[in-house]
């Protein structure tokens, strides 16, 4: 009776989380159907704000000169535009790369400020720095590895001037710069394309909900000094400061044309730790908001705090709880052909019908995975390929499957650091590459 | 309870297969829209 209640709410909890995935995924689509067919172009601006473009770069000297120049190259007029780029207690040559970047002849007469940081606090740190310096009236962050696309800011710029009393940032998409490296990193661009095109998409079209990535963002530079700056020791910075927007009952809004081009993790290792950080950072928000809840919070607030507790606690544990009744089966199953008399524990009494409708449930969950990744491939030129296909199916059994082991060991970590008071917010740097 | 969660897993998997369809069918207009409207632009105009 146990295991067969267990086996149910488990399978349950999955379909809802399907179910709510298909709201967003719908969201996404109409958002799609009218904005694909869309012809947008660069018409002049009714105003150009004043801009402080801010790169907080930690050793980076692989990869820091490129996105100087990006973003000295950016399509906004020079004189509306400071640029801060911080080498924060670097070791390497990273100060030296952004010196010769910023030396070219073309970039003579630019306002840039390089700025050899040693304090504490990391990115947090050095965008509280930046803020107190900074002279524009929004703040733009690019991470060192971050290129952005010609048009970036000013899509950026586009968007926030369509209300700027209600849209406080703004944000625009970053796009996998090493895509074709591996396999890894061919399911990371998809997985950041379904993410953007259809999570992010799909939000701010039904709900007008946004949540400010690490770079390729503005916020208003007033604003940000009146809540007293970025969270500092938090592992994801920018979520804290999204939640505290829709609490003041402003706008993230998503510029869907403003293209970063960012480096991704190639070897696991890199990308294990990354995401780990990730998910203690989400983790850490649920737990700090988790009181949004059940207090008079802004509507916002509540509905993000719903779904990452959804998506962090429930679904990961009814995922990982799936898995073991799986696991479990398939070793009752094997031990069978040993010993016929052993039982399988999670028979859900024998019901062949029923066990059939549920495997044709399975296979529909898996085609459904498949579909939304060529769906937010489709919204982008030449990434809808046959070849993407059989990755997506291929990714389901593997690089899916990562997750779990990333959310048991962040729910791991995250209790420890509760129950013995450790520092959780140690930050592991991203391994960069040459490219 | 079999049978109330066979019925809940027969509309769960109707709504799926209804689901399937429809995102097929929206992954071939937003793939043709996406395209028509890149190559009107010229791939390299970056304004997509």
């Amino acid at each position: 009776m146990l295991n067969n209640f267990l086996a149910f709410s488990t399978l349950v909890s999955i379909w809802f989380s399907l179910l709510a995935s298909l709201v967003t995924l719908y969201g996404a689509i109409r958002f799609w159907i009218k904005h694909s067919k869309k012809i947008v172009s660069i018409t002049p601006l009714k105003r150009y704000p004043t801009i402080t473009i801010v790169v907080p770069a930690h050793n980076e000297e692989l990869v820091i000169a490129k996105t100087t120049k990006g973003i000295l190259d950016l399509n906004y007029p020079a004189s509306k535009i400071e640029v801060l780029l911080y080498a924060d207690n670097c070791q390497d040559k990273t100060a030296a790369e952004m010196r010769k970047a910023v030396d070219m002849p073309e970039y003579r007469y630019r306002n840039v400020q390089i700025i050899e940081r040693q304090g504490s606090g990391g990115k947090a740190g050095v965008l509280n720095d930046a803020l107190e310096i900074a002279q524009g009236e929004y703040i733009c962050v690019y991470d060192a590895d971050a290129l952005p696309e010609q048009n970036a800011l000013y899509f950026l710029i586009k968007k926030v001037l369509e209300n700027p009393s209600r849209y406080m940032a703004t944000f625009g998409r970053n796009k996998t710069r090493n895509a074709k490296q591996n396999f890894l990193t061919r399911c990371i661009n998809q997985e950041v394309i379904v993410s953007q095109r259809i999570q992010h998409v799909g939000v701010w079209n039904l709900f007008k909900i946004g949540r400010i990535p690490g770079t390729n963002f503005i916020i208003n530079t007033e604003y940000v000094r009146s809540i007293g700056g970025w969270q500092q020791g938090a592992l994801t910075e920018d979520t804290e400061i999204s939640f505290r927007i829709m609490e003041d009952g402003y706008l993230i809004a998503l510029a869907y044309n403003s293209e970063a081009f960012e480096q991704e993790p190639e070897h696991l290792r890199d990308y294990y730790y990354q995401r780990l950080r990730w998910a203690k950072g989400n983790y850490q928000v649920v737990i700090n908001n988790f009181k949004h809840l059940f207090d008079r919070s802004n509507w916002r607030v509540k509905l993000e705090t719903f779904y990452l507790t959804c998506v962090f606690f429930w679904f990961n544990l009814a995922v990982v709880l799936s898995d073991i009744i799986f696991f479990v089966d398939l070793g009752c199953v094997v031990a069978r052909f040993f010993n016929p008399k052993i039982p399988i524990i999670f028979a859900m009494d024998s019901n062949l019908l029923l066990m059939q409708l549920l495997l044709i449930n399975w296979l529909l969950m898996i085609l459904l995975y498949v579909t939304q990744i060529n769906l937010a491939l489709a919204t982008q030129y030449g990434q809808a390929t046959s070849d993407q296909i059989w990755l997506a199916l291929g990714s389901y059994f593997t690089y899916s499957q990562l997750f779990i082991a990333i959310s048991i060991q962040a729910v791991c970590s995250v209790i420890g650091d509760k129950i013995f008071k450790r520092d959780g917010s140690k930050w592991v740097k991203t391994k960069r590459f040459a490219d | 309870m079999i049978d109330v969660f066979f019925m809940l897993a027969i509309l769960v998997t109707l709504i799926f297969l209804i689901a399937l369809f429809a995102m097929i069918h929206s992954v071939w207009t937003i793939y043709h829209q996406t395209e028509h409207t890149v190559l009107h632009l010229g791939k390299h105009h970056h304004v997509k």
